[in-house]
């Protein structure tokens, strides 16, 4: 089976300072990853070179069996990144968000569960307020139910435990689980153990240099 | 899923946020599109778009006739020579576009495009095309308008070829910088390649730009043919662009879009500071108004050059004024733990956490100056040296940044101001506020080098 990440020999620097280097992962249709490691460390900066927001240094990204490390080529977008306090379009509501987002990648039919995602997360009071006015913790939640109808081939979290209150993220939990079912891959940034979710790597972005993976195949080196 | 799917949703958003826009524009007339939903608000709307449209007309017509009496002394030979001119326009754009095509991307996403689109070609293919499009409207718009304006003030002047020939030009001028910014793209911000890709469609539409100017006795029957090479030159220009489009690296666009996000907020943070340290405002207004303008008459050779000595020193004595203009990047030096993860360097730092203080600053000088010719009498030179010296007391913040390249030496503040006020006032024994200017401009150049190549210190 393909994998549907596959960072090889990454590494970022700015100006002479290494942040991280030879960062190789792999990530299998279903797996959920975790990716921990202390403040400063690197771990939003590696999400976003795997979400092509920015380049690494060195190494290549290949994203179901093609290299993406310039961009993805097509639509529906294969990938998704929650960055940790996400931006919103400011002449659009929260339920124009969905429709546009829906409506460009050509997923109409998928409008319908995405409010009712809204409705789980609490936020269906909000549908027609301008996200402008949400809180960190609504914007995440309208964040994560845009990335969940999408239902990409890999969904990145950056600390998606910080900003939600308890239920939401043992709601965010158990929706992780069901998008890995569905064959997604999904590696979230975290400083706990996140809630609902079972059978996850771990991975370690830390001050020995070394991201751990449980197979092995995920290596690294600060 | 087709390819023409996402630029109709990219359409439909642009159209969106232009809706969003106008509306904040008529909130100044106390209209509300979302709102507009009755007789009564709708006939109001009519009748402040009619307002509106009858101020633009009038405006225009007082313009117009504003020009037609400026050229009228010029005669025949001199209006026509002015109509040849009208492409110089088109190329200082053309040069201005490509030097910024060749710093940063002809368009950014913005955060919210990052999310939606991350890493979608086709989308952000879309967003980049429809803003290629949309700014080559505006520079043909703008073009024309010009030509317009110009051409109908001088009497039997070809208007609409002379419209179209500017808008043609203007056309093609943006899209060769958006070409040369697209290849920057394509390379991850590779500079030399696109240049030299580039070169032969500028150096004919630098020809196409020039030749009126040249051949200006022969210039109505120049046009109409210069006209038919840039029509045929634009589809080949636009298809160019539109296969560059397609090859994207869209993480090196996503970069330059965070970069310029981080750039607003070092400019909003400079405006905030300025005035959340309001204290230090009347030293900022006592030193651009009274300081500086004190030096005028000694560097412009209207007044003893000995008095030079007790002005820099008095200048000298008040340097803690003119640290107000960089006084935001200087906390920022001072804050190392704050400093290092900006992504910025020391001159990038600089000039946009001081853009606020900066621009108060010239505002001030200008009023200053305005001020004095009031009872005295004061020439454009003595304008450009007080922008220069509110410029140089900038630079002097950023030379106390870093250690000199060569000798490694660092200067404090106040003995860099010091210096270069000393600099400054060396050719004022020659008594031209011209060559003052000159050396202004040196000083400003050398510091900028030393400032963009010296090793900053914390």
């Amino acid at each position: 089976m393909d994998a549907i990440l596959e960072a090889r020999g990454l590494s970022l620097s700015y100006g002479r300072r290494i942040l991280w280097e030879d960062v190789s992962l792999r990530l299998m249709p279903g797996e959920v990853a975790q990716l921990w490691g202390a403040n400063g460390s690197g771990k939003t900066s590696l999400l976003r070179c795997l979400a092509l927001w920015q380049r690494a240094s060195e190494g290549s990204i290949v994203l179901q069996g093609k290299d993406v490390t310039r961009g993805a080529a097509g639509c529906p977008s294969p990938l998704f990144f929650v960055c940790d306090t996400p931006s919103f379009y400011d002449d659009l509501t929260a339920r124009e968000h969905i429709q546009f987002l829906l409506r460009a990648n050509g997923l109409h039919e998928r409008e319908k569960s995405a409010l009712e995602l809204m409705d789980r997360f609490g936020l269906s009071a909000h549908l027609d307020v301008y996200p402008s006015s949400f809180s960190r913790g609504m914007r995440y939640k309208l964040a994560v139910v845009l990335a969940l109808s999408l239902r990409p081939s890999l969904l990145l979290l950056d600390e998606p435990y910080g900003p939600l209150d308890p239920q939401a993220a043992l709601l965010l939990g158990g929706l992780l689980g069901e998008l890995a079912s569905e064959g997604s891959a999904i590696l979230l940034s975290c400083h706990q153990e996140p809630r609902g979710l079972v059978s996850t790597q771990r991975l370690e972005l830390g001050r020995s240099g070394l991201l751990r993976g449980g197979e092995g195949e995920s290596r690294g080196r600060l | 899923m087709v390819v023409s799917e996402p630029l109709a949703s990219m359409l439909r958003l642009r159209l969106r946020h232009a809706r969003a826009e106008l509306n904040r524009l008529l909130f100044a007339t106390g209209m509300d599109l979302d709102e507009a939903d009755n007789l009564m608000d709708r006939l109001y709307l009519l009748y402040v778009l009619a307002l509106l449209f009858v101020w633009a007309c009038l405006s225009w017509s007082a313009l117009r006739s504003q020009l037609a009496q400026t050229l009228l002394p010029l005669g025949v030979e001199g209006a026509s020579l002015v109509l040849a001119a009208l492409p110089l326009f088109s190329l200082a754009y053309l040069s201005f576009a490509s030097i910024r095509s060749l710093c940063v991307a002809p368009w950014t996403l913005c955060l919210a495009d990052l999310l939606m689109f991350s890493g979608c070609a086709a989308a952000t293919r879309g967003l980049l095309l429809i803003e290629l499009a949309m700014s080559v409207l505006r520079a043909s718009l703008a073009g024309a308008a010009l030509a317009l304006l110009v051409s109908s003030s001088i009497r039997e002047a070809p208007v609409a070829v002379c419209c179209l020939f500017l808008a043609l030009l203007m056309s093609a001028s943006s899209l060769l910088s958006w070409a040369l910014g697209l290849m920057r793209l394509e390379g991850g911000g590779e500079v030399a390649a696109p240049l030299g890709k580039i070169l032969v469609p500028m150096l004919l539409v630098w020809t196409i730009s020039l030749l009126p100017l040249l051949l200006h006795q022969a210039l109505s029957s120049l046009l109409p043919a210069v006209a038919v090479v840039l029509l045929a030159l634009l589809p080949l220009l636009a298809l160019w662009c539109v296969r560059l489009s397609g090859r994207t690296c869209l993480p090196f666009l996503a970069e330059e879009s965070l970069v310029q996000v981080d750039r607003r907020a070092l400019l909003a943070h400079g405006a905030l500071s300025l005035l959340r340290h309001y204290e230090s405002l009347p030293g900022l207004v006592a030193w651009v108004g009274i300081m500086v303008p004190a030096g005028l008459p000694m560097l412009g050779g209207r007044a003893s050059a000995t008095l030079l000595l007790p002005w820099i020193a008095a200048c000298s004595l008040r340097s803690l004024d003119a640290r107000v203009i960089g006084g935001c990047f200087l906390d920022a030096q001072e804050l190392r733990a704050l400093r290092c993860p900006l992504p910025f360097g020391t001159l990038a730092l600089l000039f946009f956490s001081s853009l606020p203080a900066l621009a108060l600053s010239f505002a001030l000088s200008v009023l200053s100056w305005a001020l004095m010719g009031l009872v005295a009498e004061v020439d454009f030179l003595s304008l450009a040296l007080l922008l220069l010296i509110d410029l140089l007391a900038l630079l002097s913040c950023g030379l106390s940044a870093v250690r000199l390249p060569i000798t490694g030496w660092r200067l404090g503040f106040e003995l860099s101001l010091l210096l270069l006020l000393g600099l400054l006032s060396l050719p004022a024994v020659l008594g031209s506020s011209l060559i003052a200017c000159r050396v202004g401009l040196a000083l400003v150049f050398l510091t900028v080098l030393c400032a963009r190549f010296g090793r900053e210190c914390g």
